[in-house]
């Protein structure tokens, strides 16, 4: 048993660490410059592996990432390199995305709702294509694109459909992890600007016969709401329902199979605060 | 130790990383245009899933867009930062597939099983590429094994080292050890 916090380099360089080693290999990188070197070289040499692994991307997808790209905010960090320079993965987190949604156009709205679809009388304004600038038809085109590859790469940006992996991966996640009696740990990983929270278990023991885990938020006000029932197994990650901005914590409690409005205070298995 | 030397004026892709976090549009493009197949090709080799990948790809020029502040030159190329980030989120994908396997029956990794990315429609038959193969048959079997379960397939070192039959302290320097090498191997020139 070396565990020499430096061995972990090359597995936290390949992803290939645990969530809370993970974390524990970030905590430890802050304070060591050699394996901040390291890591460094590390990553170049798998960037140099990606040589081998190169594969032209179906060419509608580069419109798609212009096109979303266009419509966020610039970015907000375009400070200078060295004024965050000891915080590595905390700089320059970006602003929440500003998005409109796309209204349709006012003429459009006045349209009335119930005309049969026969018989159209009288548009509003003559169906000129010709008329609109060229640009415009590109981006209707790009828009119509984007509507084929999939409201999901469009959504975790801006409809913020969010999965748990979106929260893990998430600049300004913060963890906490709970050891329990027996080996078992769960992980609570929250992102203030996704507003979600995640939790990943590993070796949770199952709930009783006939029960299950209900996992909960807890508020700063004090109050507990649910965020949703657990899927039964041992290693699970999570997404919890609802706005997890506020919370200060999470926990799993045992409930009856359709769940509880109030976790049952005898029954928790786990808390873990933030 | 060897400090690679920094580079910044030819590396293009921290170049149109830096003109990214100045607010240019425009450099989202070269951005894509120079690092768009490596970052699709990462995605797809370890989702094994087309549409998968270019999902990834997607929100990897969106991250890139907006947390390119976050990039410091003297830490290693654009392009390793941007794989890495690429690399992040799709073994956080394959991860999350896992669990949701555990509980949604087939979805995840057994669908994906059954429709492996053809090796031959992958690979890419240049110098560049060869230089790799050959570095990577500089390492010992346990290395390279370690290396393209937990790279290129999302295990967790404890996963490799179960797979593979060996301690885990085991696994952390042979894979330690084998990145160094490639390193050496592959930045020497």
């Amino acid at each position: 048993m070396n565990d020499e916090p430096h061995d972990l380099v090359g597995a936290y360089a390949m992803d290939a660490l645990d969530p809370e080693e993970r974390l524990a290999f970030e905590g430890h990188l802050r304070s060591c410059a050699s394996c901040r070197d390291e890591l460094a070289g590390l990553g170049d040499a798998l960037a140099e592996l990606s040589a081998d692994y190169e594969v032209a991307p179906p060419p509608a997808l580069r419109a798609a990432v212009l096109n979303a790209v266009a419509d966020l905010d610039a970015p907000s960090a375009a400070q200078p390199a060295e004024s965050t320079a000891g915080a590595a993965g905390t700089a320059g987190e970006p602003p929440l995305p500003r998005r409109a949604v796309h209204e349709p156009e006012a003429g459009a709205a006045t349209e009335p709702a119930k005309e049969p679809a026969a018989a159209p009388v009288t548009p509003l304004r003559p169906p000129s294509t010709t008329a609109r600038p060229r640009w415009q038809l590109l981006v209707a085109a790009a828009l119509a694109l984007i509507a084929v590859i999939g409201i999901s790469v469009w959504q975790p940006w801006v409809q913020r459909t969010i999965t748990a992996a979106d929260v893990l991966a998430a600049p300004d996640a913060v963890r906490a992890t709970k050891t329990m009696d027996g080996g078992a740990s769960v992980t609570l990983v929250r992102s203030d600007r996704l507003g979600r929270a995640v939790l990943v278990t590993h070796s949770l023991p199952p709930a009783p016969t006939g029960k299950a885990h209900q996992a909960w938020l807890q508020h700063r006000s004090g109050a507990m709401t649910s965020g949703g029932m657990m899927p039964s197994g041992a290693d699970v990650t999570m997404l919890l329902e609802g706005d997890a901005r506020d919370t200060v914590g999470a926990g799993i409690s045992i409930e009856p199979p359709g769940g509880s409005v109030q976790p049952t205070l005898d029954d928790v298995v786990v808390l873990i605060g933030l | 130790m060897e400090v690679s030397p920094v580079e910044t004026t030819t590396d293009a892709v921290a170049d149109a990383v830096r003109r990214c976090a100045a607010g240019d549009q425009q450099a989202v493009a070269t951005l894509y245009d120079l690092t768009a197949a490596k970052v699709y090709g990462l995605a797809l080799r370890v989702l094994r899933n087309p549409a998968q990948a270019e999902e990834v790809t997607q929100e990897i020029y969106l991250e890139a867009w907006q947390n390119s502040g976050a990039f410091r030159p003297g830490r290693g190329s654009g392009l390793a930062w941007l794989l890495t980030i690429t690399h992040r989120r799709a073994v956080d994908r394959v991860r999350s597939a896992q669990a949701a396997s555990r509980r949604d029956t087939v979805y995840g990794l057994e669908a994906l099983a059954t429709s492996p990315v053809d090796p031959a429609d992958q690979a890419i038959d240049t110098v560049a590429a060869e230089r790799v193969r050959s570095a990577m048959r500089g390492l010992t079997d346990l290395q390279r094994e370690a290396l393209e379960l937990a790279y290129f397939q999302g295990r967790t070192h404890t996963e490799v080292a179960a797979e593979l039959a060996v301690p885990l302290g085991t696994v952390k320097t042979r894979i330690r050890d084998g990145l160094t090498r490639l390193r050496s191997v592959l930045g020497g020139d």
